[in-house]
């Protein structure tokens, strides 16, 4: 006697060919069969409450067109196919040049990162500072031009935006009122579309919170 | 900033019998989009894990997109053994991107569990374990390449006919994936059914052992972890939601210890965080810890990070790195 698993369904075939099979076989087999059991209940779908069986079928596998550019044809569940763009070995070894060469891989984020990575930004504002006397105004295009450039750049403003919340978390509200508010007068004058207004009306009421921290009015001051 | 921890010789000598020390299995904090970030990951490396991962990212964007690498991955020193997870469907974009980032990792793992329907239909996560030919094709090109000097994981859930998976888990070892980790979910099982160890169980026994196995789902206490190894007996044990509760997961405390909240304040402001992630870090966390709802609710007004910390310095001792009994404490110090 032979147990034969059918493939793809897990189902137990049990076809006997010899008639005179020993106990030792017999009982191999059922313990075989038990150990199988939980492939068939699978296959049957009795012991997985809240699947939807069968459903893989669509599972769609993307064609790859142009194998050396890892250009795809996908096809949505709709049926409509979809072209992944490929990418050039050109310009794909421009991209390893920048990232391994000239980047030098991933960011390296050791103590200190944030301060390290925002030091020609901090420096920008603190010396754009005496030009940004009134909010939105700056003295000339240039500067104007400078801060549109710098600031544009969303993840530039989420650095500066993280220093500040690090000067607060360690206490330095000075430190932190000094930045916040030198940023506030900078994003006034880039933003000339309200754009900003959120980060500028968070930066605001920081700045107000960490000025009273300094001065020592606010109850954690001390902490 | 080259790698020096083999993450296969680690998987072998923690799960190994004869091993002197830890050779209950290896403990692992698996791949969270959006959550595993270098603070997270940072976290948990002060509680006794031996392997952490990156969330999934996407090659197609990474090899193409400055912005995307800048975004998706950031890393040190002290980040080791890691293990970057990738999202693909083509050998082309896999080899660039394993090329871009084998130097700055430990091992790279290919994600082949996620069921999200937009992925799935790039042929992306789940849909892998479906495509067996294509997903071979890209483990043989990367191990041909690159040999032992890159380890290669490929993180599976089941079918619905485990027959199928222990195809598949042969096939992969043929084609030369280091190891392989299941989650016992079919890619349609709602995580409130459980995982199904008996899946497993029976893939484990129809794999040749010397291709590692590290089981996935529901592990959320050390109890859970050597229940599942002993059950399953797999080399290994990955926890997910687990280890965003309770980053603390593999030292065998059973809710999340205040040094935890210390620690992820402290990496959070070190380098960066989105207020978003922050907020729901902390809300994991704390709730784990046992914090009252109506308090939990308070951290979720809160509107900014330094608004959050506000709040944490009038209802807790929130010491910061450098303060004595920082990152010691177990219970929430109320004030
Ligand atoms: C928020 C969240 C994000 C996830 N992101 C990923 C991912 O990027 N890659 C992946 O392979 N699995 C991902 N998963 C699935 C988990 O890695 C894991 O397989 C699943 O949660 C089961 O493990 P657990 O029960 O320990 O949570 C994610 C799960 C959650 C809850």
């Amino acid at each position: 006697m032979t147990l034969n698993m059918k493939k793809d369904t897990g189902m137990m075939c049990i076809a006997t060919n010899n008639t005179t099979g020993s106990i030792t076989d017999l009982s191999e087999s059922i313990e075989q069969l038990s150990l199988s059991k939980d492939a068939i209940t699978s296959s049957l779908d009795l012991n997985s409450a809240g699947d939807r069986p069968n459903k893989n079928i669509k599972v769609i596998k993307p064609i790859e067109i142009s194998p050396n550019t890892g250009e795809v044809l996908v096809r949505k569940s709709t049926g409509k196919t979809k072209l992944r763009k490929g990418q050039s070995q050109v310009d794909y070894l421009k991209q390893k040049h920048k990232y391994l060469e000239i980047d030098g891989g991933p960011t390296v984020k050791e103590e200190n990162y944030l301060l390290n990575s925002t030091f020609e930004l901090v420096h920008l504002v603190t010396s754009l500072e005496p030009a940004l006397a009134k909010e939105g105004v700056v003295d000339t295009q240039e500067k104007c031009d400078l801060l549109v450039k710098t600031f544009s750049d969303k993840q530039q403003r989420a650095l500066l935006n993280y220093l500040c919340n690090s000067f607060y978390y360690q206490k330095k509200y000075s430190d932190c009122y000094s930045l916040a508010s030198k940023l506030v007068k900078s994003y006034h004058v880039i933003d000339t579309k309200n754009r900003l207004k959120k980060e500028i009306e968070e930066l605001e009421r920081l700045c107000t919170r960490a000025k009273d921290k300094a001065r020592g009015n606010a109850p954690n001051a001390q902490d | 900033m080259p790698r020096k921890i083999d993450p296969l010789e680690l998987i072998l000598k923690k799960s190994s019998p004869s091993a002197s020390t830890g050779k209950n299995g290896v403990k692992i904090i698996g791949p969270m989009v959006r959550y595993s970030k270098l603070p997270f990951r940072a976290t948990c490396r002060q509680y006794n894990v031996d392997m952490v991962y990156t969330p999934m990212i996407l090659a197609r964007e990474f090899v193409r997109n400055e912005h995307a690498r800048f975004v998706d991955f950031a890393t040190n020193k002290e980040d080791s053994p890691l293990i970057v997870q990738v999202g693909c469907n083509n050998s082309t974009d896999l080899l660039r991107f394993v090329e871009l980032v084998k130097d700055y990792c430990d091992g790279i793992g290919i994600n082949c569990g996620c069921p999200i329907r937009e992925q799935v239909n790039e042929g992306i996560g789940s849909a892998l374990i479906y495509n067996p030919e294509l997903l071979c094709e890209m483990v043989s090109n990367v191990k041909n390449k690159y040999g032992n000097s890159v380890r290669l994981e490929t993180k599976i859930r089941i079918h619905e006919n485990w027959d199928s998976t222990v195809d598949l888990c042969r096939k992969l070892c043929s084609a030369g994936v280091d190891w392989i980790t299941i989650h016992g979910r079919t890619r349609y099982t709602r995580t409130r059914t459980p995982s199904n160890l008996d899946a497993i169980k029976y893939i484990r026994e129809r794999v040749p052992m010397s291709l590692p196995i590290i089981a996935n789902g529901d592990c959320f206490s050390s109890t859970d972890f050597d229940r599942i190894m002993k059950y399953t007996n797999v080399q290994g044990v990955m926890a997910v939601r687990g280890a965003l509760r309770n980053p603390a997961i593999f030292t065998g405390v059973n809710k999340c210890p205040w040094s935890c909240i210390e620690w992820f304040w402290y990496y959070a402001m070190e380098y960066g965080l989105h207020y978003a992630l922050l907020q729901h870090h902390l809300f994991c966390m704390l709730e784990n810890s046992g914090l009252d709802k109506d308090l939990l609710k308070e951290l979720m007004d809160c509107r900014s990070s330094f608004e959050l910390l506000d709040w944490f310095d009038d209802k807790f001792v929130l010491k910061r790195n450098g303060e004595v009994g920082f990152g010691e404490g177990v219970e929430i110090p109320y004030k």
